[in-house]
């Protein structure tokens, strides 16, 4: 056995001992290291950053079947999916998120906690990082406050975590809404919201970007924060949710979408002559191409190239509205509104003509 | 190219070194065979009579050692006799052997061949003779059924389809579940450049301390195969062809027109037998030309064999030709043996669209094929003048999907190898392999713009489809090992040691757009053309490209026996892969065996042999895929031009080898006609490789790859075979092989889950299976039917007598569900049954194959079968266990069925046919085999065999995901299964 070594292993080892026992691994089609590259100069207020990837992780779920959005809507009195022919019965697992009777195990809570939390890391990589400048770090915070805002809101105690690979222990949901409450405030670089509140000192800035956070944004964030403080900690703030609004209304950088403000139709079939070439007011607000309507004010991004994942035409509709709407797709059959719901509106509400089929 | 250069050098110096060891002796040569046919004897024992001086045969039978005048070389061949031959003057001495009482075959282990006697593992033989017979185009085939324990199930018969393979079960969890194969040594070589018709053996190291010298890939277990040689002597050239006719034997029990209409189901006014409509009686062919023969010390093999296979599927099959090489040569004195083969596939497929038997099952009966037989009107042209019922989930018309779609595919494999092997002394041979494979295959698919299925013809702008994929796959191996024998008193040793370097690199291209203008031509040749260019969000791309995978080992083995008798064997493999953690690569592999030939020392009357033995065994699992120990991160890219990045893996440094840990204990048994096997294992598998679900806000993902889990297999194979009838006349010999294993999740990543979601429509959220420590694997698990209620649904029994019914099929966790095990998707045992009787050049063959005590989910039914409303626009499934009343589909023990069967799954007649030199024509030989002629079983779907595996669920047109089959999921036939099928098959063979 000696000698083999010499005549086999030694020569190997001498004559190339890199070679021989190299287990290197260069990934060749996988991205192991953070890559980031700024994108055209000119959008403004941080616009054109190194933030997409941490903005884009408020589209997972939020216009999609089995996540934020599932479990937001299904479990409402607005939404239900009911079982429908041999279709949608699926275990029962639909019925029960709209009857409250799910269990920590169901996938759609899951999976809305494993995006939320994912979206965190996103954000807190950037913050640990060193190439944010104040208004891209502000921007940051105050995104990574509107996520645990929506842990806040669906799980209660959850743990902060505010640095990548970093644990804590579970918070309480009014020490959550604390967090949430500070991190807002230091974006918008105030200890507390007051009608006196001077807003220049934050690095969020005014620039008008609907698909980031400028001051109004943050401030939106915060009022509905308030809004709901009492559920959230057993104490009212209503008064500050309205000072965080007339902030942002008394500002005049927003407006209601009514008459005059319009858009062209994308959805008019040619054939149909009842559908109107142009969309307007409300209609308007909620269209594919509502991309300046100056009604918003923080919205997520959607589109067909860069923004996938809206499902909404799908979700809702019959399998044969395909034909109905000259859909690529053929839609599910799925979500559905609740008869009580739908005649909750008055015959004559801009939404009840808009938000119902 | 660096790295090749270096090991040529390498292998060089090794030569070098070896030729400069060489001392001076006169070099003694020869060929030993068989005194009745003149075989050579590979492996036989030539030992220099009194000294430690010796060398075994090699494949030709050939042996060469240094020896003076007057020495005695004995020569020894387990099964024969022995017999003492003087060296003379000549350098050459051949010696013939005769048949002892015993014949003792040699088989294949790793990195060398091993007398039968002396093997302390499980390793089963099987030689040409032994294979299955007829239509068989996958090498695994030729095996299934004849080794205990090695599982080999092809599910229906899509030609197209690889067998899969499972050693003793399920082995791993995460890692590849295949064996590993090893072509003429060549570890890792593809099984789909080997023509079945060019397999002369294949040896099946069963337990791990077989399969410990093949280290991190041998878990699975190891299926070693030898290519046929040539053989010196005059050229011999030999045909051999078939043909054959294959059949559906059960597709799926569905209403006909008019039973469909009487259940009321939309009645379209048509009749169409659609199942029908998209199926045809398949054929197969298969011609196969060899040449051998050799002269001096040369000898060769070549051979060309062409395969036409269509399925019982229309527009399903492949053609293939395969080429083969092995030529063989001796230099030096004969010191030097150099063993090359080459050989060399291209395959044309038509995989068509598997989904067309699933649409045909379940589209109307009434329904018209063309849409001018419709009952109202429709827009024929827009659909390539076929029928479709429009604004319906998941129904395509089938006879549309197989005439206007096409999926077609090329693979090119081609491979080589060298094994150079030099006597530096007698008793020390060293070998020096390099082996190259490289395979590129690609595939398209096209979907006009009439095309409902996938060809988007509904869209009013963006019609028609291609979908496009290319991948290229190379394989390096060089090893190089050496082996040296000893003898001293009754004692033998062996020991070999060596290197091993293999490396693996993957490239491929994946494409898929749409929105072309018209039908003229087949526009995924002219990609160009496509709208979508227009709008890139519609276009999938994607390109991948492996690191350098690499395995690297140093090995040693030991095989020591002490009087003939006592047979100890010890290996040791210390390998490296870069799948790993940084800090956790390397792993060591050893194994440690001991056998007793009992019956020399107790001399039983009437037995032949009487051997016990023992091994101890460990062996890896690699996962498929690279770089599972590193954080993965996904690029985002902005509207604005912008780039960023987010996590979507995190790292695991620590990510080591899955490790299994095997004992084996076999006793084998000969006494006249009777022979036995048994063998019993325990084997512990450890350290899965599972993306395992971690603390999302600590990682920042909810998954990364870790070691965890543990599974313990225990078994019992028995294999027996018996001369029933052995006369000059007439013989007949039966041989039976039985296994049964039982495997138990002792823990895993969770303390329970469950998985196997049933799928659309309205069976998303119901998990089949129960996986669940401490309990066995393959645990379908839901509620049990009672009976129906006045609104059509199903009623579940109370099973814990709580007066509450907790059955929806997301609950099945809950300590207070009524949930049970409805069956198991394994076997309780599986059983094959050869019967082998000649008569005066006639003989018969007949392989029976049944597995038992496994159930399957008839997913059929379970989706179809209960009268839903909405079911009566499409086609019900319509079994005698269909219920009446029941109006609603759900999950339960109605849709599980015990799925034993017993059948004849080969019957082969043959006939040798004695033409004396007729024109030159010896040896003819003309065979009628049929295929699954008869199948016991009360399963009621298509294919009882069981199902190892489960791909999820597809609908609507979606494409099944082949590759990430979950093997915790045994026992669900799919609705993506074939059909199963029965093939006659007319063969002739002979020689010139």
């Amino acid at each position: 056995m000696k000698s083999l070594k010499k005549y086999l292993v030694y020569p190997c080892i001498l004559l190339m001992a890199s070679a021989c026992t190299d287990l290197e691994e260069n990934l060749k089609g996988d991205i192991t290291t953070d890559i980031s590259i700024p994108g055209l100069p000119g959008g403004g207020g941080g616009a054109s950053d190194v933030l997409g990837a941490a903005f884009a992780g408020l589209r997972t779920g939020t216009a999609n079947h089995g996540s934020y959005y599932s479990v937001q809507e299904i479990t409402s009195d607005e939404m239900c999916i009911a079982a429908k022919g041999g279709d949608w019965f699926d275990g029962g697992i639909l019925i029960e998120l709209h009857r409250h009777t799910y269990t920590p195990g169901h996938t759609f809570i899951k999976d809305t906690w494993n995006n939320t939390y994912g979206a965190i890391n996103t954000c807190n990589e950037l913050l640990a990082g060193t190439s944010l400048d104040e208004n891209q770090k502000a921007q940051t915070r105050a995104l990574r406050a509107y996520f645990y805002m929506r842990l806040l809101d669906l799980y209660g105690n959850v743990k902060i975590i505010t640095a990548p690979g970093a644990d804590a222990p579970q918070s309480n949901r009014a020490a959550v809404f604390a967090f949430v409450e500070s991190e807002l405030l230091a974006a918008l670089g105030v200890s507390e919201i007051t009608s006196a509140s001077n807003f220049s000192g934050s690095a969020l800035g005014t620039a008008q970007n609907a698909y980031r956070i400028n001051i109004y944004g943050a401030l939106g964030l915060i009022s509905k924060l308030y809004l709901n403080s009492e559920v959230y900690t057993g104490t009212a703030r209503y008064d500050k949710a309205a000072i965080a609004a007339s902030h942002v209304i008394d500002s005049g950088v927003y407006r209601l979408c009514g008459d005059g403000c319009k858009v062209p139709n994308l959805g008019k079939r040619p054939a149909v002559a009842s559908d109107p070439s142009e969309l307007e007011g409300y209609a308007a607000v909620f269209a594919p191409n509502n991309a300046n309507n100056p009604e918003h004010i923080f919205s997520v991004f959607y589109d067909e190239v860069t923004g996938p994942d809206m499902n909404f035409s799908q979700m809702n509709l019959h399998y044969s509205s395909q034909f109905t709407y000259n859909f690529q797709n053929q839609p599910w059959n799925g979500y559905a509104t609740l008869e009580e719901f739908y005649n909750s509106y008055e015959d004559g509400d801009v939404r009840k003509k808009n938000n119902f089929l | 190219m660096k790295s090749f250069l270096t090991k040529w050098s390498f292998s060089l110096l090794l030569l070098v070194i070896m030729t400069a060891s060489a001392i001076s002796q006169k070099t003694i040569s020869g060929v030993i065979t068989d005194a009745g046919s003149g075989e050579a004897l590979i492996g036989a024992n030539v030992l220099v009579k009194g000294t430690a001086t010796g060398t075994i045969t090699d494949i030709d039978g050939s042996y060469s050692l240094r020896a003076n005048e007057g020495d005695v070389l004995q020569i020894s061949y387990a099964g024969y006799t022995d017999q003492d031959v003087t060296v003379g003057a000549s350098n050459t001495i051949n010696v013939s052997l005769a048949a002892g009482k015993l014949l003792d075959e040699v088989v294949v282990v790793g990195y060398g061949t091993q007398k039968a006697k002396e093997v302390t593992s499980a390793v089963v033989s099987v030689s040409r003779e032994e294979f299955n017979k007829g239509p068989i185009s996958d090498a695994a085939q030729l095996l299934q059924g004849k080794v205990a324990g090695l599982q080999i199930y092809n599910r229906g018969g899509d030609p197209n389809r690889a067998s899969t393979i499972r050693m003793r079960g399920i082995s791993t969890v995460g890692a590849n579940v295949e064996p590993l194969i090893v072509v003429d040594g060549i570890i890792g070589a593809s099984l789909q450049n080997i023509d079945p018709n060019d397999i002369e053996s294949m040896d099946v190291l069963k337990d791990g301390s077989a399969a410990a010298i093949y280290g991190s890939r041998g878990s699975s277990g190891v299926i070693i195969i030898t290519t046929k040689k040539g053989k010196k002597g005059d050229v011999k050239v030999g045909y051999s062809g078939q043909l054959g006719v294959s059949t559906i034997r059960r597709s799926v029990d569905i209403m006909n027109a008019q039973e469909f209409v009487a259940a009321g189901g939309t009645n379209l006014g048509n009749t169409t037998d659609w199942v029908d409509a998209v199926t045809q009686s398949g054929t197969n062919q298969v011609h196969g030309v060899s040449v051998e023969g050799g002269m001096g010390k040369t000898s060769y093999r070549v051979s060309g064999n062409y395969r036409k296979v269509e399925g019982i599927l229309q527009n399903t099959g492949f053609d293939q030709f395969n080429t083969r090489l092995n030529l063989n040569t001796k230099a030096f004195n004969d010191k030097l043996s150099i063993d090359f083969n080459t050989s060399f596939t291209n395959k044309n497929q038509n995989f068509g669209f598997q989904e067309a038997l699933r649409y045909a099952v379940l589209y109307n009966p009434t329904a018209p094929i063309y849409g001018d037989d419709s009952p109202y009107p429709f827009a024929s042209a827009q659909f390539g003048s076929y029928f479709e019922s429009l604004g319906l989930f998941d129904a395509f018309n089938p006879v549309s999907i197989v005439n206007q779609n096409t999926n077609t595919g090329k693979r090119r494999e081609f491979n080589y190898g060298a094994n150079f092997g030099y006597n530096i002394l007698d008793n020390l041979t060293a070998n020096v392999r390099i082996a190259q494979q490289s395979n590129v295959s690609s595939s398209r698919a096209y979907y006009p713009t009439t095309s409902h299925f996938r060809g988007n013809a509904t869209s009013p702008t963006r019609k028609g489809r291609a979908d496009l994929y290319n991948d290229d796959f190379s394989f390096k191996l060089y090893e190089a090992y050496a082996t040296h024998l000893s003898e001293f008193g009754k004692s033998n040793l062996s020991v070999t040691g060596g290197y091993s370097y293999q490396q693996n690199n993957f490239l491929s291209t994946t494409i898929g757009l749409g929105d072309f203008p018209n039908n003229d031509i087949d526009f995924s040749n002219n990609i160009e053309s496509s709208q979508d260019l227009r709008n890139a969000g519609f276009i999938t791309l994607n390109s991948d490209a492996s690191p350098d995978e690499k395995i690297i080992a140093f090995f040693g083995r030991a095989n020591y026996t002490f009087d003939d008798a006592i047979f100890v064997n010890a290996s040791v493999r210390r390998e490296g892969s870069t799948k790993l953690g940084e800090d956790n690569q390397w792993g060591l592999f050893p194994s440690f065996g001991v056998g007793v030939d009992l019956n020399k020392y107790t001399q039983l009357a009437n037995v032949d042999l009487f051997k016990v033995r023992v091994g101890y065994g460990v062996t890896g699992s690699l996962p498929k895929e690279n770089g599972l120990s590193k954080a993965i991160r996904v690029i985002e890219n902005g509207a604005d031009g912008s780039v960023t990045s987010k996590l979507s893996r995190a790292a695991n440094p620590d990510l080591k080898w899955e490790e299994k840990a095997e004992t084996n204990l076999g006793i084998e048994f000969k006494s006249g006609r009777l022979g036995a096997t048994l063998d019993l294992y325990n084997r512990d598998i450890k350290d899965f490789i599972l993306n395992r679900t971690v603390d999302v806000a600590i990682y920042g993902v909810n998954n990364r790859f870790e070691n965890a889990g543990q599974l313990n297999t225990k078994g019992i194979e028995l294999a027996l075979s018996y001369d029933v009838i052995n006369n000059s006349n007439l013989t007949y010999t039966t041989g039976v092989n039985f296994s049964t294993y039982k495997t138990v999740l002792d823990s895993y990543v969770i303390p329970q889950e469950m998985r196997a979601v049933l799928g659309a429509p309205g069976q998303n959220g119901t998990p089949m299976i129960l996986v669940k420590e401490g309990q066995e694997i393959g645990q379908i698990w839901g509620p049990i039917f009672a009976g129906v209620n006045e609104k059509g649904a199903p009623t579940f029994q109370d099973l814990n007598g709580d007066g509450k019914f907790i059955t929806d099929a997301d609950k099945g966790l809950d300590p207070n569900a009524d949930f049970a095990v409805l069956g198991n998707g394994i076997p309780d045992f599986e059983l094959g049954w050869t019967n082998n009787i000649s008569y005066k050049g006639w003989n018969v063959n007949a392989f029976f194959r049944g597995a038992f005590g496994h159930s399957l989910v008839n997913t059929w039914r379970a989706f179809y079968e209960p009268r839903v409303s909405s079911q009566s626009s499409y086609n019900y499934v319509n079994t005698e266990l269909a219920v009446d009343g029941l109006t609603s589909a759900r999950f339960s023990s109605l849709y599980v069925e015990k799925a034993d069967f017993f059948k004849l799954d080969n019957l082969t007649i043959s006939r040798n046919i004695g033409l004396g030199d007729f024109k030159g024509i010896s040896n003819l030989n003309v065979s009628l085999t049929g295929q699954n002629l008869f199948v016991i079983t009360k399963y009621t779907g298509a294919d009882p065999e069981p199902s190892l595996f489960y791909n999820g669920s597809t609908d609507n047109g979606g494409v099944e995901n082949i590759s990430n089959p979950d093997v915790l999921s045994p026992g669900i036939d799919s609705r993506n299964n074939y059909f199963s099928t029965r093939a006659v098959t007319l063969g002739i063979n002979f020689n010139f």
